[in-house]
C-alpha cells in the first residue's frame, strides 16, 4: 500500500519517495491557475468586511443542486471536502489526515483529521463523509457517473471510511475535489434530494459560515470560529485557511455600467465584469485587474444524435466546422487576447494532463467553399433552415448565434435564431431536438475527469433523458478511451488518452469548439493576499 | 360618497377575480418549467416529476387553479420558489423601495409641476417661465434609462457626490438612504413633472381666460393668487387621473431603473420571479399590482370627488 499525508509539502527526503508514487497517480486533471501571483504584500490585517460584486444569485449553496459559477465558489468558503486543488492542480488533503490505497487500486482507506467540528460545533465524524459522499453519487451529476465504479462506503470507525471501487478507478481521488463532493452533517445529507438542502442547512467545516441571506440582493458570510485550520503553507484552493476578514458580503448587481460604477467608485472592492469592460479596467491604474482560474469552454453543440437533424450527417458537421472562422468569432466576442484561447482544448492549459492540442489542427482548418460542397453532400435544402436555439440571458451566446448565421449566409445556407429566455431555452434543447441543430454554450472547463466533462456527456446526447450523464450514442471510440483514461495508474498514460479524446472531439465534432475564455476580475489594491482563484478569500485582507 | 367607495369595493373584488383567473392561466402558458430551472439541465426525469409534484404542478390544470384561487380565498398565497417565503411576504420584503421611490417621486413632480404651471400661467411673459416651458418638452422627451446613466457618470462617478447605485432601508438608516434615493427619484420626477406641466399648462391657460376670474382680479387678488386659489382647482382635474395612473405603473414597472440602480424593489421581484419560473410569486405579484391599479384608480376618484362638487353630486 502507498500512504499519502496531508503534511507532504514537509515531509523528509525519505518521505518523498512514498509520496512521488501518490503525486503521480493524483498529479492532473484539474484547473488552472492564475496569471498573476502577489508577492510581498505586507502584514495581513484580522477583520473588516469585503464587499465582492457577484452578477445573480447563487440559488442555492449546495453544489449538488445549484450549479451557478456563485453558487459553486461561495460555497467553498463554508464546505470543506476530503481534498483541494492546490496551486500546482495537485490534489491536497484537507479533512483526510492520510489515506491508503490497496495494490489492485480499489480499495481506498480514508483517515480523517481528528479535532475537525462544523460551524455549529458538532464533530466531524466518519459516518458524516459516508452519508456526505453517498449524497453526492446519488445526486450530482458528476457523481452519478462516478456511482458505477463505487461497490460501497462504509465507515470502519469514528474517523476511518473504506471506498470500495469494483474496478480501479485513476482520477477517482481527484474527482473528490470535484463538485458537490464538501462535507454535510450526517443528518442533513441523509435525506437530501435533488432540491438540495436549506439555507438552515448550509453548515460546513469550512472558514466562513453563512450569515444572512436575501435572494437577489445580498449574501453575507463571517468567520466560522470554529474552524480547524490547516497548518500547512496556503497553495490554491488548499492548505492554510486564516479567515482574517470578518465577513464577506456578495452584492448581486447585474447590470454591466452599475458592476462597473460600483468598482470605480468603491461600493465593491472586488468584481467580475464583463469582458468588454476588460480593455478600459486593465488601463486602470487604481484597479488591479487579473485572470482567474479556470475557463470557460465555447462551443456550439451540434444535434448529430437526432436523425432529423443535418447534423446527424458527418459531412454537415465537418462542413460547418471548414466555414467557421472560430478565432474570428472569439476575437469578435471575447474582449480582448488576454482573454480568448484559440485552441480546440477541452481543458484550460494549467489543467496539465487533461490540456491536449491534439485537435488544434482540426480546428485551424478554415475553407467555406469546400464547406459548401460539403453541405450540398450532406442534403442541405433551403426548404428547412438551420434551427439555432439560443437564449438572451446570456449575451455572447447571442453574439455567437448571430455569427454562425452570418456566416452561415455567406455560402447560401439559410438558418433561422431561436432565443428564448434561459429556462426556455433549456426546456427545448432537452425536450424537442426537433426544434434545434444548433446550440451555442459555454461550458465550466475545469473537471477532474474527461467522462464528467460535459463537453462530452452533453455534446453525445443533449436532448436524451440522460442529458448530463455518460450517454450511449457517442461513438465507441470515445467510450473505449473514456474507459481506458480510469483504468491507468500514471500521469503519463492519461496524458496519452487525453490526446486521444480531444483528437475524437475534434474529428467526430459532436460540438465544434470555438475557443477558451478565460474569466477575470478587477478589484481593489487595497485587497491583499488574492491569488486570483474565484472566491477565495480565507486568506485575503483588506490593507489599512 | 360611501355609496361610491361601496360601489368601488364591489367592482374591486370582481376585477380583482377575473384579473387573477387570467393571469394563473397566462402564465402557466409562458413556455419554460419551474422544475428545470431548479434543478438544472442535468437532472433526471424522475427528479423533475417530483419536483413538479412538490411544487403543486402536476396534474391537470384546472385542478392545479381551484387548489390555488381556494387556498388565495384563505389569504394563502402559497410558497415562492427562489426565496423559500409566504408569496406574501416577500412582497411585503420589496414593497418597501419601490412605495418609497413611487410615493417621493409622484408628491415632488406634482408640486414641482403646479408651482412652475401656476408660476408661468401668472407671468406668461417671464423669460425663465417660458425656458421651463420648453425645457419640460425636452424633460420629456428624455428616455428614463438615458437619463439616468447620465446622472450616474456626472454626478456619482465624477463629482462622487453620490454612490453610483444601491437601496438603504429608510428606517434603518435615513441619511444612506436619502442619497441613494436621490439619482432614481431625480431621474422619475425630471420625466413626471415635465408631463404634468405640459397637461397642466394646457388647463391653467384655459382657465386663467375664462370671466370668473374677473371678480377675483378685481377683489384686488395678485396674478399668483388667482391662479394658484381659483384657476387651479379647476384645471387639477385632467391632471389626477394621470398621476394615479403614473403612480401605479411606478409600483408595477420601474424594473429597468431598479437594475440600473440596484434597488430590491418589486420590478426586480417580478423579472427574478418570472426568469425562474416562481409562478405563484410571479401570480402573486401580478395580482398584487392589479390590486394596487384598482385602489389607486379609485382614490383618484374620489379625490375628483373632493376637488370638484359637481363630481359629487352627480
Amino acid at each position: 500500500m502507498n500512504r499519502i499525508s496531508r503534511r507532504w509539502r514537509h515531509l523528509s527526503v525519505t518521505s518523498m519517495a512514498i509520496v512521488a508514487a501518490g503525486a503521480l497517480l493524483l498529479s492532473g486533471c484539474t484547473p488552472s491557475g492564475p496569471s498573476d501571483t502577489p508577492t510581498d504584500e505586507g502584514t495581513p490585517v484580522q477583520g473588516g468586511n469585503l464587499t465582492i460584486q457577484i452578477s445573480g444569485d447563487p440559488g442555492g449553496l449546495d453544489q449538488n443542486a445549484s450549479y451557478s459559477i456563485e453558487a459553486v465558489n461561495i460555497s467553498e468558503l463554508i464546505f470543506e471536502k476530503l481534498f483541494a486543488l492546490d496551486a500546482e492542480n495537485t490534489p491536497h488533503p484537507m479533512l483526510v489526515d492520510s489515506y491508503d490505497l490497496s495494490d489492485d487500486r480499489t480499495t481506498y482507506t480514508f483517515h480523517l483529521r481528528d479535532g475537525v467540528t462544523f460551524s455549529d460545533g458538532k464533530p466531524l465524524t466518519s459516518a458524516d463523509v459516508v452519508e456526505s459522499l453517498n449524497y453526492w453519487l446519488r445526486v450530482n451529476a458528476q457523481g452519478r457517473i462516478v456511482s458505477g465504479d463505487v461497490e460501497s462506503i462504509e465507515a470502519t470507525d469514528d474517523l476511518t471510511v473504506v471506498l470500495q471501487l469494483n474496478k480501479p478507478r485513476y482520477p477517482l481521488i481527484v474527482e473528490l475535489t470535484g463538485v458537490g463532493t464538501g462535507i454535510l452533517e450526517a443528518d442533513i445529507a441523509k435525506g437530501l434530494d435533488a432540491t438540495g438542502f436549506t439555507q438552515e442547512q448550509a453548515i460546513g467545516t469550512g472558514p466562513y459560515k453563512l450569515d444572512s441571506w436575501e435572494p437577489n440582493e445580498q449574501l453575507t458570510v463571517v468567520r466560522n470560529d470554529k474552524y480547524s485550520s490547516l497548518k500547512d503553507e496556503e497553495s490554491g484552493y488548499a492548505g492554510a485557511k486564516h479567515a482574517y476578514l470578518d465577513s464577506i458580503t456578495f452584492k448581486i448587481v447585474a447590470d454591466p455600467d452599475a458592476v462597473k460604477n460600483g468598482l470605480l467608485t468603491g461600493q465593491w472592492l472586488y468584481a467580475s465584469p464583463t469582458p468588454d469592460a476588460y480593455p478600459e479596467l486593465k488601463a486602470n491604474p487604481d484597479l488591479v485587474v487579473n485572470t482567474l482560474s479556470g475557463g470557460n469552454l465555447n462551443l456550439l453543440v451540434l444535434n448529430h444524435a437526432y436523425e432529423g437533424s443535418i447534423f446527424h450527417n458527418a459531412d454537415a458537421r465537418d462542413a460547418l466546422s471548414l466555414l467557421l472562422d472560430k478565432p474570428g468569432i472569439m476575437a469578435a466576442t471575447g474582449g480582448s487576447p488576454d482573454l480568448t484561447v484559440e485552441s480546440a482544448a477541452l481543458t484550460p492549459e494549467a489543467s496539465k494532463i487533461m490540456y491536449s492540442t491534439a485537435g488544434d489542427e482540426e480546428y485551424a482548418k478554415h475553407d467555406p467553399d469546400k464547406a459548401k460542397e460539403l453541405f450540398a453532400k450532406a442534403g442541405y435544402s433551403d426548404d428547412k433552415p438551420i434551427q439555432i436555439l439560443t437564449t438572451n440571458a446570456f449575451p455572447a451566446f447571442q453574439a455567437w448565434a448571430t455569427l454562425v448565421q452570418d456566416q452561415l449566409s455567406s455560402i447560401g445556407v439559410k438558418s433561422e435564431i431561436q432565443a428564448y429566455d434561459f429556462v426556455t431555452m433549456l426546456g427545448q434543447w432537452q425536450g424537442y431536438p426537433d426544434k434545434w441543430d444548433i446550440v451555442p454554450i459555454f461550458f465550466n472547463g475545469d473537471f477532474p475527469s474527461p467522462g464528467q466533462m460535459n463537453v462530452l456527456a452533453s455534446a453525445a446526447s443533449p436532448a436524451s433523458e440522460t442529458h448530463g450523464e455518460i450517454a450511449d450514442d457517442r461513438s465507441q471510440d470515445l467510450i473505449d478511451a473514456l474507459a481506458d483514461y480510469n483504468d491507468v495508474d500514471n500521469a503519463d498514460d492519461a496524458h496519452k488518452i487525453m490526446d486521444t479524446i480531444t483528437a475524437i472531439v475534434a474529428r467526430d465534432k459532436p460540438a465544434i469548439i470555438l475557443g477558451m475564455t478565460r474569466p477575470y476580475a478587477a478589484y481593489s489594491p487595497t485587497l491583499k493576499g488574492y491569488d486570483n482563484y474565484w472566491y477565495v478569500f480565507w486568506n485575503s485582507w483588506i490593507a489599512e | 360618497m360611501l355609496g361610491i367607495i361601496l360601489r368601488r369595493l364591489v367592482n374591486l373584488v370582481i376585477i380583482l377575480f377575473v384579473v387573477g383567473t387570467l393571469l394563473f392561466f397566462i402564465i402557466r402558458a409562458i413556455p419554460g418549467d419551474p422544475a428545470v430551472a431548479l434543478l438544472g439541465s442535468t437532472a433526471k426525469p424522475e427528479e423533475l416529476e417530483a419536483l413538479r409534484r412538490d411544487l403543486g404542478l402536476s396534474g391537470p390544470l384546472y385542478l392545479q387553479y381551484l387548489g390555488w384561487f381556494g387556498r388565495v380565498l384563505h389569504g394563502d398565497f402559497g410558497m415562492s420558489i427562489i426565496y423559500d417565503k409566504p408569496v406574501l411576504e416577500v412582497i411585503g420584503d420589496h414593497i418597501a423601495p419601490t412605495l418609497t421611490i413611487a410615493i417621493i417621486s409622484t408628491t415632488l413632480s406634482f408640486l414641482i409641476a403646479v408651482l412652475i404651471t401656476v408660476w408661468n400661467a401668472s407671468n406668461p411673459r417671464n423669460l425663465i417661465a417660458r425656458a421651463l416651458n420648453q425645457l419640460s418638452q425636452i424633460g420629456l422627451a428624455l428616455p428614463d434609462f438615458w437619463l439616468a446613466v447620465l446622472l450616474v457618470y456626472l454626478i456619482a462617478l465624477n463629482l462622487r457626490w453620490l454612490p453610483t447605485s444601491g437601496y438603504t432601508d429608510i428606517w434603518v438608516d435615513p441619511v444612506a438612504s436619502i442619497r441613494t434615493l436621490i439619482l432614481p427619484i431625480a431621474v422619475l420626477v425630471i420625466g413626471q413633472a415635465a408631463s404634468y406641466v405640459i397637461v397642466l399648462r394646457e388647463g391653467m391657460l384655459g382657465q386663467m381666460s375664462q370671466l370668473y376670474l374677473r371678480t377675483a382680479r378685481v377683489k384686488g387678488l395678485s396674478e399668483f393668487g388667482v391662479a394658484m386659489k381659483h384657476a387651479l382647482p379647476n384645471a387639477l382635474l385632467p391632471i389626477l387621473t394621470i398621476v394615479g395612473l403614473n403612480f401605479a405603473g411606478l409600483v408595477g414597472g420601474i424594473v429597468i431603473l431598479e437594475n440600473i440602480f440596484v434597488i430590491p424593489g418589486l420590478g426586480s421581484m417580478m423579472l427574478g420571479a418570472i426568469n425562474s419560473r416562481d409562478f405563484l410569486l410571479l401570480q402573486g405579484g401580478a395580482l398584487f399590482v392589479a390590486f394596487l391599479f384598482v385602489v389607486v384608480n379609485l382614490i383618484t376618484d374620489l379625490t375628483y370627488a373632493l376637488v370638484d362638487p359637481k363630481v359629487r353630486v352627480s
